[in-house]
C-alpha cells in the first residue's frame, strides 16, 4: 500500500517554498495541485466543509517549517514514564485506524511534513550536546506513523545519519507500513530501531486502515534484521475480544519464531485506552468497529481502560508466550500505573525498574 | 420598520417558519405582562393581509393568555426575504439569550432552508453557537430538528451535542421509549442513560426493547415511567450493573469481604471502586488522643480476627482465581 497514492492537494507554507527538498518532494508528486498559503487555517477552512474532515485531512499534504520537533514524550499523569523524546516532524497519518488518538487530537490537522532539514540538524546537535550520560530513547511516530510519508519525505534516512553512532542514544522508527526501502539502502546504525506495531490479523484488517498487514509487516521486520538493524514491536493497543487469547498467541509465536531474540531491541505492551472525546468521534467514524463497546472504567488520567484485573489478564498471557522464548525482560508496559507495574514484575523487582524500564540499554 | 398596535387575532400563530426559540411563557413573564402589557414591540412580517410572527413567540403568547387584544409589532419591510428576516430574528435573539441544543438544531435547520449556504453555516454561524464548525455538525443538527416531537424534552433537558449523536442512531421506536424516560433522569443522568442503551445495543446486537424486557427491568422501567423517586438511579445501576459485569463481580465479592470485618464504632472503610488500586483507605473518628488510641486499638483487635487477609486477597484476586 502506497499511502502517498492518496494524497489529492498539496499546499506549501510560503516560509518554505523555495526550499530544495521543497522542490524534490513537489517533482515526485506531479501533477498534483499546488498552493502556496501563509497559515494552515487557510487548509482547515476547506477541511470542515467536509463530511468527514479527518479522512479529508489525510489527503491534504502540507509542507512547512517546525520552529523545534524534540519534546519529552507526553505521558499521561499517574502513568510510570519511560523518559522518551519525541521527534514530531510528522503531524497526521495517511493511515485511519479505528483507535488513533489523533483523531481526538489534532483538529483537522493536515498531513504535515516539517522540511526545514537544517534546522533539525541544529536542534538534535543541542539537544545532544546537553545529555549528561543517561540513556536516551528518542523516536518519531507519536503524531504519525514514522515512514509511512517516507518515500516523499526521505525523513527516515536522513534522521538515520542525523542519530546513528551517537553513544547512548537510540532513535526508534515506528511503522505499520512495510516502507522500509530508504533504510534498507544505508548500512544499519546501530542505535537506529526498526519498530512495528502489531495487533492480531484480525484487529489488523479490521481497524487499522490502510496499513500492510501482519504478513508484510513481518517480512519487513525480518529484512531489517538481516540488513543489521535492532528491531521494537509495540502490541498496542491490545483488544480485548472473544478469540484475544488464540489469535494474539498465534502473532506473538510467528514473530518470536521469525524474528531473533538478540535483534530484539524492546516490546512494548498497551491495551486501548481512550479518552470519551476519541470514543465519540470514532463510534462515529468507523461504525463497524467494536472495540469501543467493552467493558471499560475511567481510569486516574481520565481515560477509559479495561479494569485493571482483565488489563493484568491480558498482559500476563502476553508475558507467558515471551517467557517462553526467554524474552521476557524485553517487555515494558506502555501508560500503566504504578500498580500494574509493580503486579506485572513481580513483588520483588522493585527500585529502578518503576521509571526505568531500559535497564538492558545501560 | 413602521411601529403598529397589531390586533393579536390577526397573528398566524401556526405559521412557525421563523420560531427557533422553545421555552414557554414563564409565571414572571406572564405578570408583568398582565401588569404593564407588551413594552416591547414583537416584530412581524406582513403577509397576504395577516401577520406572520418573527420574534416575541413567548411575549405575544403571554399576551393571549392574559386576554390581551393588541400588541405593539414592528413591520418589516415588504422587500426583506425570509433569509434577511431569519437572519434578524437569529442576532436579535443571540445577545440575550444561551440557546439550547435544540434551539440550535433549530436555527441551523431553517437557516439551511432559508437558504444560507453551508459555507457560511459552518464557518460563521457554528462559532457563533459554541459548536464545532464542521459540516457534520450541521448533518447532525439538521437531523435533530427533523424530529420536532422530541426537541421539547431535549431543550428541558439540556442535553449536549455527544448525546444527541447517540440519539439518533436508535430506530423511532427506541428513540420514542428514551424521550419518555427523560423526566426520571437529570442531564448528567440522561447522558449516562443513553450511553449504557447504545453500548448494550451494539453489543449484544439486540434492539433497547430487547435489553429492557426481563422482569427486573421491566419493572424499573415502569416505575421510572411513572415517575417514582429513585426509579431513574436503580435503573441507571441495573443498565451499569450489565455494562460492567466484571467490575460489578468484583466488588460484590469485595464487599461481602467487607461486611464479614467486624469494624469497630466509629471506623470506615473505603477502596477505589473502579478497582485501579488495590489498597483499602481507613478512618477514624477521635475527639482526643484517648479516643484516637481507643479507636486505634479496636481497630487492632479486629485486625486479629484475620477477615481482613480475605478482603485483600479479593482486593488483589485475578481474573481466572
Ligand atoms: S498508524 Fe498510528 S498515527 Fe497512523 S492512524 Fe494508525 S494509530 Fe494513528
Amino acid at each position: 500500500m502506497q499511502q502517498n497514492k492518496q494524497i489529492k492537494n498539496i499546499f506549501v507554507d510560503r516560509q518554505v517554498k523555495n526550499l530544495p527538498q521543497v522542490e524534490r518532494i513537489l517533482s515526485q508528486l506531479q501533477p498534483l495541485p499546488v498552493q502556496v498559503v501563509d497559515t494552515v487555517e487557510e487548509i482547515k477552512e476547506d477541511l470542515c466543509l467536509s463530511p468527514d474532515p479527518i479522512a479529508e485531512s489525510k489527503k491534504v499534504l502540507f509542507l512547512t517549517r517546525e520552529k523545534s520537533v524534540i519534546r519529552p514524550c507526553p505521558c499521561t499523569q499517574g502513568c510510570v514514564c519511560c523518559h522518551y523524546w519525541t521527534l514530531d516532524l510528522n503531524l497526521n497519518c495517511p493511515l485511519d485506524c479505528s483507535y488513533c488518538i489523533l483523531q481526538a487530537y489534532l483538529n483537522l490537522q493536515p498531513l504535515t511534513l516539517a522540511v526545514n532539514q537544517e534546522d533539525l540538524q541544529v536542534e538534535l546537535d543541542t539537544f545532544f550536546s546537553r545529555q549528561n550520560g543517561e540513556v536516551l530513547r528518542i523516536g518519531t511516530g507519536e503524531l504519525g506513523d514514522s515512514l509511512a510519508l517516507d518515500s516523499i519525505s526521505g525523513q527516515a534516512s536522513l534522521l538515520a545519519g542525523l542519530v546513528g553512532g551517537r553513544k547512548r542514544v537510540w532513535l526508534e522508527l515506528k511503522t505499520k507500513t512495510a516502507g522500509i526501502d530508504s533504510l534498507m539502502a544505508m548500512p544499519a546504525p546501530e542505535n537506529v530501531v526498526l519498530a512495528w506495531s502489531l495487533n492480531s490479523k484480525r484487529i489488523i484488517n479490521s481497524e487499522e486502515g490502510g496499513s500492510a498487514n501482519f504478513e508484510e509487516r513481518l517480512r519487513a521486520a525480518f529484512r531489517a534484521v538481516e540488513q543489521g538493524y535492532r528491531v521494537a514491536f509495540h502490541l498496542d493497543p491490545i483488544i480485548y475480544y472473544s478469540d484475544w487469547e488464540r489469535e494474539y498467541e498465534d502473532i506473538i509465536v510467528e514473530l518470536l519464531k521469525k524474528i531473533p531474540g538478540e535483534a530484539l531491541a524492546w516490546v512494548s505492551l498497551g491495551t486501548l485506552r481512550f479518552p470519551a472525546k476519541l470514543r465519540e468521534i470514532a463510534r462515529w467514524r468507523f461504525p463497524q468497529s467494536m472495540i469501543y463497546e467493552g467493558e471499560f472504567i475511567r481510569s486516574w488520567d481520565g481515560k477509559f481502560r479495561y479494569p485493571r484485573p482483565l488489563r493484568l489478564k491480558l498482559y500476563e498471557k502476553f508475558k507467558k508466550i515471551f517467557q517462553e522464548y526467554g524474552l521476557s525482560h524485553k517487555l515494558y508496559l506502555c501508560m500503566e500505573s504504578s500498580e500494574v507495574w509493580r503486579e506485572f514484575l513481580g513483588q520483588n523487582k522493585k527500585g529502578k525498574l518503576y521509571t526505568s524500564p531500559f535497564c538492558w540499554l545501560d | 420598520m413602521e411601529l403598529r398596535q397589531i390586533c393579536l387575532s390577526g397573528i398566524r400563530l401556526g405559521d412557525t417558519r421563523f420560531r427557533f426559540t422553545l421555552d414557554k411563557p414563564d409565571e414572571k413573564l406572564m405578570v408583568s405582562i398582565q401588569e404593564a402589557g407588551i413594552v416591547e414591540p414583537v416584530i412581524i412580517k406582513a403577509k397576504d393581509n395577516a401577520f406572520i410572527l418573527v420574534t416575541g413567540w413567548r411575549r405575544v403568547e403571554a399576551a393571549h393568555a392574559s386576554g390581551l387584544k393588541e400588541v405593539p409589532a414592528l413591520v418589516l419591510p415588504s422587500e426583506l426575504t425570509d433569509l434577511d428576516i431569519f437572519r434578524l430574528a437569529f442576532f436579535e435573539s443571540y445577545a440575550q439569550k444561551d440557546f439550547s441544543l435544540a434551539e440550535k438544531a433549530l436555527i441551523i435547520n431553517k437557516f439551511i432552508d432559508f437558504g444560507l449556504g453551508q459555507e457560511e453555516l459552518i464557518r460563521k454561524l457554528l462559532p457563533l453557537l459554541a459548536l464545532p464548525p464542521e459540516r457534520k455538525t450541521t448533518d447532525l443538527l439538521d437531523q435533530l430538528a427533523g424530529l420536532d416531537w422530541a426537541l421539547p424534552a431535549i431543550h428541558r433537558c439540556r442535553w449536549k451535542l455527544p448525546t444527541a449523536r447517540l440519539f439518533l442512531s436508535f430506530t423511532h421506536e427506541e428513540q420514542k421509549l428514551i424521550i419518555s424516560l427523560t423526566d426520571a433522569f437529570n442531564h448528567n443522568q440522561q447522558a449516562e442513560f443513553i450511553e449504557l442503551l447504545f453500548t448494550l445495543k451494539k453489543r449484544h446486537r439486540m434492539g433497547i426493547e430487547a435489553i429492557l424486557s426481563d422482569r427486573e427491568m421491566e419493572q424499573l422501567v415502569r416505575k421510572a415511567k411513572e415517575g417514582k423517586p429513585q426509579a431513574g438511579q436503580e435503573l441507571l445501576a441495573a443498565l451499569k450493573k450489565r455494562v460492567s459485569p466484571l467490575v460489578t463481580k468484583i466488588n460484590r465479592e469485595i464487599q461481602l469481604a467487607v461486611k464479614e470485618i467486624n469494624l469497630p464504632d466509629k471506623c470506615w472503610l473505603d477502596y477505589d471502586h473502579s478497582l485501579e488500586q488495590k489498597s483499602i483507605s481507613i478512618s477514624l473518628e477521635a475527639r482526643s488522643a484517648e479516643e484516637l488510641d481507643l479507636a486505634l486499638k479496636d481497630l487492632g483487635q479486629s485486625l486479629k480476627a484475620g477477615e481482613w487477609d480475605f478482603l485483600f486477597r479479593q482486593l488483589s484476586k485475578k481474573i481466572d482465581e
